[in-house]
């Protein structure tokens, strides 16, 4: 397998390559998203509970979710890196951090605002919200301390060692709802289980799932051709790519 | 269509406030982080430009006292 | 003497020379317990029904000021260098560092924790959960917060740095410790809870000590 990778430890043919997938990711996130909310907003029965506010799930769930898959895609980057000595992996472990920071406050911003409808109240202190909270500061610190190193490369790494300590918080934040008696409610989508929704209101969240999926890959796509423009700026073939577009 | 008009769209049974709200904010801080990903990279190329330019500058100058 | 026994002597030994390394993080706690007596107000209902969380939050705070020094003067006079450049440099030897860490500032902690909680008038059941937690998970404590202070080495001024790397994973034991407390005043069993946090402290002393190596690698380099 490593053989069949070990091309794209090259800067220049990682850049074409996560331009091709830049392209698809972004669009198909796109458009899922587009079509996903406006399902969910618009053509999708109210709740006989919660009337109308539940519609908030369809932003809600899915960052909540991709802020999870994010760390552990970030903590897996970091691993390989780790292990492989791969520089563009540490890089993406930062191209992935501020984007998941930015889901899991959305995730967050949108629980409070659904929970005070639902809950007649904004914030409580349960295991499920205060994990999340804590998963942004994990995100946070990872950005942090990447940016208090004044050498990019030491940062990286060390940034990368961070998020694989933190990912101990992931199984805690996925179980907190089993666990703990919470107001929060249980896991409405499962992979094993059969849904506890009607198809009516699924699709369109299994829509957006995956497009907020795709578009958490596009932006840490977009990031890391970033680094790698920067990083390698004087290289010929920066050059080329640049001519070549414009 | 869930909803018979426009305005009950734009009202969600009265909890039109916090869903627009929380959507108001997820596309704002999508849009955001889009922007800010375009932004650096503008500048990023720009630096990378005026950086050859200068290059060629003085690889240029250097020429022109030679010839002098 | 072997060199695991030697890094202890060592660090013992420095720890003695300079005192206030051990007494300050100590005088903060009791300072953190004492302030919230006149925070809260001095009705012993409350007091005992919050005293178990604030001593926890205490040890957190003080545990994590007294780490910024654990790799700091190493650091700055090259004995760091050396230790990751010996022939018995190794999980070992950055373990007997945070052993003796623990054995400097969390044990001395754990002393006083029962006279704090008797001043804060904790019930008897709640005291032995309290004890038996801190017990248990301190050494977690000072493995993940080694992880965070070898990772700041490098760095200039760590502190807020420090706290916000480190913290964040700190919440997880608190809130197991906090909920075995909890069981315990309701005279439910606890095992589970300080079964979890025995594991945590297991998996730290496991796995911390190569993080710790790798995260040092970084600083020196």
């Amino acid at each position: 397998m490593f053989k069949w990778l070990h091309p794209y430890a090259k800067s220049e043919n990682l850049y074409r390559l996560s331009g091709k997938f830049l392209f698809w990711f972004g669009w198909l996130g796109f458009i899922g998203a587009t079509v996903g909310t406006i399902w969910g907003l618009a053509f999708t029965p109210a709740d006989y509970q919660q009337g109308d506010s539940f519609r908030i799930i369809y932003l809600h769930v899915p960052t909540a979710m991709m802020s999870m898959s994010g760390y552990l895609g970030m903590a897996i980057a970091a691993f390989i890196g780790t292990v492989w000595q791969q520089r563009h992996a540490d890089m993406t472990v930062i191209a992935i951090a501020p984007v998941g920071a930015v889901y899991t406050f959305l995730a967050l911003f949108t629980g409070a605002v659904w929970g005070k409808p639902t809950w007649g109240t904004y914030w409580v202190w349960d295991a499920r919200l205060t994990s999340e909270l804590i998963l942004l500061f994990l995100y946070l610190g990872v950005i942090a301390l990447y940016y208090a190193y004044e050498d990019r490369r030491s940062g990286a790494r060390a940034a990368a060692i961070l998020a694989m300590v933190g990912v101990i918080n992931v199984p805690i934040i996925h179980y907190s709802v089993v666990w703990w008696n919470s107001l929060h409610q249980g896991a409405t989508v499962t992979v094993f289980e059969k849904p506890k929704m009607d198809t009516s209101m699924l699709w369109p969240l299994l829509i957006n799932i995956v497009a907020f999926g795709l578009l958490l890959g596009a932006f840490t796509l977009m990031r890391l051709r970033n680094d790698l423009l920067m990083k390698e700026g004087h290289r010929p073939w920066v050059k080329q790519v640049l001519e070549g577009k414009s | 269509m869930a909803f018979d008009s426009f305005a009950a769209f734009l009202q969600m049974g009265k909890h039109g406030f916090y869903v627009w709200l929380s959507y108001g904010v997820g596309l704002g801080s999508l849009i955001l982080l889009w922007w800010h990903c375009c932004y650096s990279r503008r500048k990023i190329v720009a630096g990378i430009k005026e950086f050859e330019a200068r290059r060629q500058r003085r690889k240029t100058s250097k020429t022109t006292e030679r010839v002098l | 003497m072997s060199p695991w026994l030697e890094t202890m002597r060592r660090e013992t030994l420095l720890v003695m020379r300079k005192k206030s390394d051990v007494l300050n993080p100590l005088v903060f706690y009791l300072l953190v317990i004492s302030l919230f007596p006149l925070g809260v107000g001095p009705a012993p209902e409350t007091l005992a029904r919050i005293a178990p969380g604030v001593i926890w939050v205490a040890i957190l705070l003080s545990v994590m000021l007294s780490l910024e020094r654990l790799f700091r003067d190493d650091y700055r006079d090259g004995s760091l260098e050396q230790m990751l450049l010996s022939p018995h440099a190794g999980a070992g030897l950055v373990l007997a560092k945070i052993a003796s860490h623990w054995l400097m500032i969390c044990v001395p902690m754990l002393v006083l924790s029962p006279l704090a909680a008797l001043l804060m008038g904790v019930s008897l059941k709640a005291l032995v959960a309290m004890m038996l937690s801190l017990l248990v998970a301190t050494p977690a404590l000072s493995m993940i917060g080694a992880v965070g202070a070898a990772l700041t080495v490098g760095v200039g001024r760590s502190g807020v740095l420090l706290s916000l790397l480190i913290l964040p994973l700190f919440i997880p034991v608190l809130i197991f410790a906090t909920a075995a407390i909890d069981a315990a005043a309701m005279s439910l069993p606890y095992l589970g809870q300080l079964a979890l946090l025995a594991a945590f402290s297991v998996a730290a002393i496991t796995l911390a000590p190569f993080a710790v190596i790798a995260a040092l690698k970084i600083g020196v380099q």
